[in-house]
């Protein structure tokens, strides 16, 4: 009897994991579907699984240079401009905070810079919703004449992603043991050679855990890009924002094909993470 | 040259002293031993002998000059750390390499350095290999190596022994005995085993707080402790400690207990509360005028020779160290003495050592 409940067990689990894996894909897997289908298939009864003549027009229609139009009312979105504006917005804004960020780790894991309670403080900054610091940014980039820019935008998304940095970056320095750093010291080697040579090698893989990390948080950031631009800067999720608004939110195909557009380099760099993360946490062979 | 001097040097790290005002004279090429418990402060004196601590106060003198100010690579040290601090992302050829590259060496002297270093410790077989894949005795030697390569005057060693299993700890402390004769550099070795420390060692410098509290040569340290610290750190089973009281005699001293009433001729002076300390193989089985009887509690053969607990009447059982010969058997009734000549006596209150 018991037997048989211990191989039930894993089967029950097994299928439930599957359940529910299909309902967190299900969504992604007709967006996907539908980026390439032909208008007449969007909305079928009964659905179509697959197109029947797989197209790549909506790609075409969303990717092809210009800005964005009206035509007879319904509106036409174009996304070459728009990946373009998150590309340099959350990859400038992601490689600054990271170096900031991971200095500042650093000097505080080593010499306790700013004091015992240093990360906590900056860490509180981040328990402020983004909404709470929208509307005076606003203020001030008025003043400063920082609205609708990148430089904007990408100052507001180093300060917010510094905490998750430092966090991130403390964690690997710490994995880092002092002695190594000593016993380099010791042979001579200078404080910015110590860096090059024993810190970057062995905090490599965080670096680039938390840089993607960051990033994936600034591609996929909407409140305070809707918020801080207009017309000159306009990222991708305020893009695919704007068929919430369109007047005619029927155009489902290009709508997908932007989605799927914009999941991809998540998805890839999602998986870059996995293998990172493994690299980046496998100091325990270290001689503690 | 290469002697090294330690004037009044201090530590303070917030509200502790970790180290606290030590004096010391290391001369040229000798092995000299820091021990003491952990936490005593040893790490930290060879942290600022190294230049990686800066002291709080006092001065640090190797030969000539005071190097007090002075960056950790100008020293002309080699050190040894107690995690080993091999590189992970070095292969064990970059690991003893590196200190040569530092000091821009050409690249056909590396390779003749590193090989002929290698082979001295024994490692020649494996300078492909990365530190994570070295059992804990290989990655000893390497970073030895590591050290050996730049030739330095000075070795720190901070508990290098520490990782490995005993076997191997009691084959490495000869060979870096060997090492000590061939190189005949000035070694400063710190460890908290004081069986290394009496087994390595030139001269012992034994601290306790932040404080030295003997400077000398393992068997001074051991049969002549000047305090009952350093009397319980050294030998295992630890010296027997009996609380008692000190009378003055008109040819010595008595040292009384409810049990116990030892003569001690030649001693002179003092009375009072007192603590007598007799170490285990000084305890014998003996009938006489100054022996007193004992009930054997438990027997601890340890193969070369055995440990009696002793139960006299005194709050603790005493431990006798005798030959695996004698034959005894828990409950047996026996007479023991000790070697008055071997007794020491310590201050009951302060614990330093009084009536030699
Ligand atoms: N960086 C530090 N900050 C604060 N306290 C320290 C630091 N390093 C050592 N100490 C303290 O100083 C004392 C001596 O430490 P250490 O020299 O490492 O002892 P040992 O090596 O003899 O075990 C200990 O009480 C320890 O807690
Ligand atoms: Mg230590």
């Amino acid at each position: 009897m018991r037997r048989g409940r211990r191989k039930l067990f894993p089967l029950v689990r097994h299928a439930l994991l599957l359940a529910w894996t299909a309902v967190t894909l299900f969504p992604i897997y007709w967006m996907v579907m539908t980026s390439f289908k032909h208008a007449g298939e969007w909305v079928t009864w009964p659905p179509r699984w697959f197109p029947h003549e797989p197209t790549l027009v909506n790609y075409v229609k969303v990717l092809t240079p210009g800005t964005s139009t009206f035509e007879l009312g319904r509106q036409t979105l174009k996304i070459l401009k728009p990946i373009g504006d998150s590309l340099v917005v959350s990859g400038i804004g992601s490689l600054l905070a990271v170096v900031l960020g991971s200095a500042l780790a650093y000097s505080w894991a080593r010499f306790g810079t700013g004091g015992r309670n240093y990360p906590y403080n900056i860490l509180s900054i981040r328990m402020v919703p983004p909404i709470v610091i929208a509307v005076p940014f606003v203020v001030y980039f008025v003043t400063l004449r920082l609205l609708d820019t990148y430089t904007g935008l990408i100052l507001v998304y180093v300060a917010t992603c510094l905490p998750y940095v430092i966090w991130m970056m403390l964690a690997f320095v710490e994995e880092v043991p002092v002695e190594l750093e000593r016993a380099a010291r010791l042979m001579g080697v200078s404080r910015l050679r110590v860096l090059r040579s024993v810190v970057l090698p062995l905090t490599a893989s965080g670096l680039v855990v938390t840089f993607l990390f960051v990033f994936i948080l600034n591609w996929s950031e909407l409140l305070l890009a809707i918020t801080l631009t207009n017309t000159e800067v306009s990222t991708l999720p305020i893009t695919l924002n704007k068929f919430q608004s369109a007047n005619e939110g029927r155009d489902y195909g290009p709508q997908a094909a932007i989605g799927t557009l914009a999941t991809l380099p998540v998805v890839v760099m999602g998986f870059l993470i996995q293998k990172h993360l493994l690299r980046g946490f496998s100091f325990g062979l270290l001689r503690k | 040259m290469a002697s090294i001097r330690l004037e009044r040097l201090t530590k303070v790290f917030g509200a502790t002293r970790a180290v606290d005002g030590i004096d010391l004279a290391i001369p040229d090429g000798e092995f000299v031993v820091l021990v003491g418990p952990s936490g005593c402060g040893k790490t930290t004196t060879l942290n600022m002998i190294a230049g990686l601590e800066t002291p709080t106060s006092g001065d640090i003198w190797i030969g000539d000059a005071c190097v007090t100010d002075w960056e950790p690579g100008e020293r002309n040290l080699g050190m040894v750390f107690q995690s080993l601090a091999l590189f992970p992302h070095m292969t064990v050829f970059d690991n003893i390499a590196f200190p040569l590259r530092i000091k821009r060496v050409a690249p056909e002297e590396i390779a003749s350095w590193v090989r002929t270093v290698s082979d001295t410790v024994h490692v020649g077989h494996l300078l492909d290999k990365r530190p994570a894949t070295l059992s804990g005795g290989e990655a000893q030697r390497v970073a030895l190596a590591r050290t050996l390569v730049v030739q330095p005057s000075v070795f720190l060693m901070d508990e290098p022994l520490s990782s490995l299993d005993a076997k191997l700890r009691v084959e490495m402390r000869t060979e870096l005995k060997r090492l000590h004769a061939a190189l005949r550099s000035t070694f400063v070795y710190v460890t908290h085993d004081q069986a290394e420390a009496m087994t390595m060692a030139d001269r012992i410098v034994v601290m306790h707080q932040g404080q030295i509290q003997q400077v000398g040569r393992p068997l001074e340290v051991y049969g002549d402790p000047v305090n009952r610290f350093v009397a319980g750190f050294f030998g295992v089973p630890a010296m027997n400690f009996i609380e008692g009281e000190l009378r003055p005699e008109p040819d010595g001293a008595r040292f009384v207990t409810q049990s116990l009433r030892v003569t001690l001729p030649g001693r002179g002076g003092g009375s009072g509360p007192a603590v007598l300390g007799v170490r285990p193989e000084h305890v014998r089985f003996a009938d006489g005028r100054e022996s007193w009887p004992a009930t054997v509690s438990l027997i601890e053969p340890l193969g070369d020779e055995t440990l009696l607990f002793l139960d006299y009447g005194g709050p603790s059982s005493l431990v006798a160290k005798v030959d695996v010969e004698e034959k005894v058997a828990v409950g047996d009734r026996r007479s023991f003495t000790f070697r008055p000549d071997r007794v020491v006596l310590f201050d009951g209150t302060t614990g330093g050592r009084i009536c030699r």
